[in-house]
């Protein structure tokens, strides 16, 4: 059986309660507004085209292959390219350095925006190999 | 050979099997020479695995290329030394790897309570084996590396380009020792709990092991992100990815871990906690070795998707029910000693520790997992990006740092206000200062006012820490001022490695948390004669020069260097291809300085002669590293065999065991 607690006792326990409580809830706090300004939906060419208009201005992560001999590099550092979902094509313009396994065919994973004139605004871009410990061609 | 390899492998799975089914019927029957039958077993399996290791080794050193493994990941013109490493560069063999090292592992512990622990040792190794026995069936059944193709291939497809680095040879071993380590503590956590042995003897059996997995864990994450800065070529070492977060999260536990089992050891408090927190951190193993292995989470890490990820997810699962129904058996016994009674405690401290820790792991794996848990949703799952976690763990690993400096200026128990008062003076006295030197310099980002102070006083309270013990022994020993340093850390290894790998955390929360604040980049296409400015430096394109090897093309870009207008010699970023693999690497122009690094990437060379370049300027990287060492040798020190230690093995009551722990403070 568990001894009553002395009244000093239940309000050292009460304390630690407490102080724990605020801990758990500073780091819920920080969990939820982190999750909220930092979540975006990850889809597919076909989810996004089935979103309609309403993912203009959202802030989007999309996997899709690089169409082979759609990548320009612009004078102004801006890479342009169209991606495919072996159904879909979307035009992408990519303003930043890529990585070495950027090339036609690759798969990528974009983060960015569409535009309403139909053109995906990445603001980064990630290769996927897909099996980085097999030999890629 | 191939076939001696399997042979051995197959044999070894059915005695792993054996020897865990052995070990519990021998202890809980006491019967002497089927214990003895285990143990041979268990010498057994060790002795095949690494029949089947050396088996493997000696295909890929030989190159026979009628193994789909070897063929696989491996070439003719592969340096020996990364063929070897194709041990641990693919599924399969990784997967040995794992094995042998946990039959290794399994041995050691046989060796080391030869003469103690003798209530717990055959639970502990009941339980390391019917894990060795999972993961020799998966190499067995499903992943096997001797696997033969239906004819010898001429050459081997080789190693992804990317993987050809030196990083390969100690980046993967040193994760994986740091994961299987792990195993230990957790085996003995089980054995305590299976035996109803719940004091401290399996704190004590697991203590050298929990911090020699941890040591290797911090190491290989930092191995990794030192080969991902200096190879991969994006300018960071550190995304967020999945396969990253795996590594991070048991080292999260595990450090929550090392610091509650001292409070049972001494108070007999957080019995629960501790079985909970180590059962977390090996659970957070299998999820990193699924993660990395078993392609579950979408990563740019995606190595090869397949069944395997999803049965160790199905093992960790297993684990932990079977884990928390014995805890709720044993849940009557595992009632505290003694309860927290003040908030200004060590022990106080060390709960607070082990809350954030555990949020902090609880934040990281939530966003790690977020995409596949919302994977059903309409319209795609949801995924964070990295502001995330640098917005979560930012002011969490903040308020663990502060933590570790209140730690020495408090005692167990209850200090007194006019000690504390006294033993704070110094270190609160320092923040501020810090602060207002940084706002003079013309620092005035919050975060940065708020987190360096709050390293520099939990620095000068470490450092006050060895400067009270020096002084002390100067006075009380006669020692001279050289020695006194190390007979003071040696005199209470375990309580100075402690403050020594706080001191490391904090050159390496220095290093990153100035890279993250103040990293600064530029990138443009640059004529011959054209310069980039970034930073206080600018880079002024010469030409290009090609050379070639037996196996590479390099192209690389003379850049001619000013800092703040002052010629600073050149820098060369170069592009490698792999003939081949017909596939390019970049090769990062590194220059690489206490205060900041130059950090050049050649990004596309034009037909025209024009090239895309990309420059980094990342204040203090190296200070990472640097920290990583420190902690590493502190980590050392604490690992090494402490007299103290050596006395509590030997037959002590309870009662005195417990005075000997609290002097070890």
């Amino acid at each position: 059986m568990t001894p009553v607690p002395s009244r000093a006792a239940f309000f050292r326990r009460k304390r630690f309660i407490i102080a724990a409580l605020v801990v758990v809830a500073a780091a819920g706090a920080l969990i939820y507004i982190g999750v909220r300004g930092s979540s975006m939906y990850y889809m597919t060419l076909a989810e996004m085209r089935d979103r309609g208009d309403t993912v203009y201005g959202d802030k989007i992560r999309l996997g899709a292959t690089v169409v082979d001999g759609s990548i320009q590099a612009d004078a102004d550092g801006v890479t342009r390219f169209v991606v495919t979902d072996g159904a879909n094509e979307l035009p992408v313009s990519y303003a930043g350095g890529v990585p070495d396994a950027f090339k036609d065919g690759a798969d990528v994973v974009l983060q960015g925006r569409l535009t309403p004139s139909g053109n995906f605004e990445a603001s980064s871009l990630l290769t996927k190999c897909p099996s980085k410990y097999k030999p890629g061609g | 050979m191939a076939d001696i390899g399997y042979v051995a492998l197959s044999i070894a799975f059915v005695l792993a099997a054996y020897a865990a089914v052995a070990a519990l019927i021998a202890v809980r029957s006491g019967q002497g020479d089927l214990w003895l039958s285990a143990r041979n077993a268990v010498w057994a399996a060790l002795a095949l695995t690494s029949v089947a290791s050396a088996a493997l080794l000696y295909s890929l050193a030989t190159r026979d290329f009628s193994l789909r493994y070897v063929a696989e990941y491996t070439s003719r013109d592969l340096s020996m030394p990364l063929t070897l490493s194709a041990w641990w560069a693919g599924q399969a063999g990784s997967l040995l790897f794992w094995s042998w090292l946990l039959a290794v592992f399994a041995g050691v512990v046989l060796i080391q309570n030869r003469r103690q622990n003798r209530e717990l040792t055959p639970y502990a190794v009941a339980v390391i084996m019917a894990i060795l026995a999972f993961f020799l069936g998966i190499v067995v059944f499903s992943a096997n590396p001797f696997e033969k193709l239906p004819s010898t291939l001429a050459d081997g497809l080789g190693l992804s380009p990317l993987l050809q680095n030196r990083g390969m040879l100690y980046h993967p071993p040193t994760l994986y020792l740091g994961y299987v380590g792990f195993v230990v503590p957790y085996a003995y956590a089980m054995a305590a709990l299976m035996s109803g042995r719940v004091g401290n003897e399996w704190l004590r059996a697991s203590r050298r092991w929990t911090l020699f997995a941890w040591l290797f864990l911090g190491a290989g994450n930092l191995l990794g992100a030192q080969w991902a800065y200096t190879v991969l070529g994006w300018g960071g070492f550190w995304g967020w990815d999945p396969v990253e977060n795996a590594g991070l999260l048991p080292w999260l536990t595990g450090t929550a871990f090392l610091h509650s089992m001292m409070v049972q050891q001494r108070w007999g408090m957080f019995k629960v906690w501790n079985v909970a927190l180590i059962t977390a951190t090996f659970s957070l193993c299998l999820f990193g070795t699924a993660v990395t292995r078993g392609g579950i989470l979408s990563s740019v890490h995606a190595f090869s998707a397949g069944p395997l990820g999803w049965a160790l997810i199905g093992l960790m699962t297993a684990l932990l029910l079977a884990s928390l129904a014995l805890l709720w058996k044993r849940l009557p016994e595992l009632r505290s000693e003694h309860e927290l009674d003040s908030l200004i405690s060590r022990e106080s401290n060390f709960n607070f520790n082990n809350l954030i820790l555990v949020a902090a792991t609880v934040a990281i794996l939530w966003g790690t997992v977020l995409p596949r848990v919302t994977d059903a949703l309409p319209g795609g799952s949801i995924t964070v990006d990295a502001s995330f976690y640098n917005r979560v763990a930012g002011p969490l690993f903040l308020a663990i740092i502060v933590l570790m400096g209140l730690c020495p200026l408090i005692g167990w128990r209850r200090v007194s206000r006019e000690r504390l008062a006294r033993n704070a003076l110094l270190p609160v006295a320092v923040a501020p200062i810090v602060a207002a030197l940084l706002f003079w310099q013309g620092v005035r980002s919050p975060p940065a006012l708020l987190a360096f102070p709050a390293m520099a006083f939990v620095a000068a309270a470490s450092l006050q820490e060895f400067y009270r013990g020096v002084r002390a022994r100067v006075r009380g020993h006669g020692d001279g001022l050289l020695w006194a340093l190390p007979r003071l850390v040696w005199s209470n290894k375990p309580r100075y490695g402690g403050q020594v790998v706080h001191l490391g955390i904090i050159l390496v929360a220095m290093g990153v948390a100035s890279y993250f604040m103040y990293s600064t980049s530029a990138g443009g296409v640059l004529a011959p004669g054209e310069s980039l400015a970034v930073g206080r430096y600018e880079l002024t394109f010469g030409g290009l020069e090609q050379r070639s090897t037996e196996t590479r093309d390099i192209v690389a870009a003379n850049l001619t260097v000013t800092r703040d207008g002052e010629p600073d010699g050149a820098i060369a970023p170069e592009e490698v291809l792999f003939r081949a693999q017909r596939s390019v690497t970049a090769g990062v122009g590194l220059r690489s300085g206490l205060r900041e690094d130059l950090y050049v990437v050649l990004d596309s060379v034009g037909e025209d002669g024009r090239v895309g370049i990309r420059a980094f300027v990342n204040p203090m990287v190296n200070w990472i590293w640097i920290g990583g060492v420190v902690m590493l040798a502190g980590a050392a020190i604490a690992f090494w065999p402490d007299r103290r230690e050596r006395l509590l093995a030997v037959h002590l009551t309870e009662t005195e065991r417990r005075a000997l722990e609290v002097s070890r403070a």
